[in-house]
């Protein structure tokens, strides 16, 4: 593939990559961006190469989700008791960052706490199902697991945000009010 | 809650949550432009990195072609009544050819190979002889206390129908 396709590819799902890179940086804006300049940077320059066994998506997302926990590795050598610190502070002030201010509405913030709460395994799969809609032979592909192992993480991970949204109060009553019928929100 | 609204609701949040983040997303250009500028930079200071223990590889083994002796002064131990170099001398011509300069006053890599090949050999049979020297010479402080007059008279056997003055002259080894 040539790079001006390639730069056309990768513009054309920027986006969707975004996205996929702020799953894989556990939300966090900066790491995100961080990651994925680095990994348009690598399939530019010929670093990581598709070979076409994959569709393009599914490829350019285990790249992304390779290249994630390989920068996250690094910070953690560089400076594991400082980065320990200041991740666990980001994870409990992540209502209260700017970053996150687009969340102001109880729901999504009840709803992204839950999704921080799950395992990193079925969070992934829910969000290349639910996010990216990929098939779980493809989410399968990009989480480098069996098709087998993609469905046990991704219906364990539905169960479990759904009892974590269910035992979240403010989630409950939030739906109390919007439902008419609160029996079938139970 | 059933499993169809659980989907549903899921996907209806997941959903939201991507307006959100397209709403955040980098712009593409910019981002691609930073990259690269980023990854010229980084490259560059590698380059350098590289460069700079280059030079010092270099030097560090042109250093120890350059001045082998001192180093291997230092390490002999100034009591040693050994003479390494007789132990073990060098091979002359080679050393002989090696020290003829090539026109020009240039050091040649014939004469680096030579001298290093010399001083290996020469280091590893200086350093032997003389720890195989400290070996056998070596005796424990106390060695002398456990010698005593007469002490040859144990170690030897009379025989029978010799005289008392023959007895001395034959030794417990003669005997076996």
């Amino acid at each position: 593939m040539e790079t001006k396709e390639l730069r056309a590819k990768l513009a054309e799902s920027h986006a969707s990559n975004f996205g996929w890179s702020l799953a894989c940086c556990r939300r966090d804006a900066n790491e995100a961006e961080e990651v994925l300049q680095n990994v348009y940077v690598k399939v530019l320059e010929g670093k990581a190469c598709f070979d076409g066994n994959a569709s393009f998506k599914t490829w350019l997302f285990a790249v992304i989700r390779k290249t994630a926990a390989d920068q996250r590795r690094k910070r953690l050598l560089r400076s594991m008791i400082m980065m320990r610190a200041s991740e666990y502070s980001a994870i409990q002030n992540r209502s209260q960052h700017p970053e996150h201010a687009a969340y102001r509405s109880e729901i999504k913030e009840v709803f992204l706490r839950a999704l921080g709460v799950l395992p990193t395994r079925q969070r992934e799969a829910l969000e290349l199902v639910f996010y990216h809609d990929l098939r779980l032979q493809e989410a399968a592909e990009v989480m480098g697991v069996s098709i087998g192992s993609a469905r046990t993480h991704y219906e364990r991970g539905k169960k479990r945000l759904r009892k974590l949204l269910e035992e979240s109060e403010e989630f409950y009553e939030f739906e109390l009010g919007r439902k008419e019928n609160t029996a079938t929100v139970r | 809650m059933n499993s169809n609204w659980d989907e549903k609701r899921i996907r209806q949040l997941f959903v939201e949550m991507s307006l959100d983040d397209a709403r955040r997303t980098p712009d593409f250009d910019s981002l691609l432009e930073a990259g690269s500028r980023e990854s010229k930079s980084d490259r560059s200071i590698s380059l350098f990195a590289l460069a700079a223990a280059i030079t010092a590889l270099v030097l560090i083994v042109a250093a120890s072609i350059l001045f082998p002796g001192r180093h291997a002064i230092t390490q002999l131990p100034s009591d040693a009544n050994v003479q390494p170099r007789e132990l073990a001398p060098p091979p002359e011509e080679h050393s002989e050819r090696a020290a003829v300069p090539e026109p020009g006053g240039t050091i040649t890599l014939r004469l680096i190979k030579h001298r290093v090949r010399h001083v290996r050999v020469q280091r590893g049979s200086e350093e032997l002889a003389i720890v195989a020297k400290s070996f056998s010479d070596w005796q424990s402080p106390t060695a002398s206390l456990l010698n005593f007059p007469g002490e040859d008279l144990l170690k030897q056997l009379p025989r029978l129908g010799d005289s008392l003055q023959t007895l001395g002259a034959y030794s417990l080894d003669q005997l076996n």
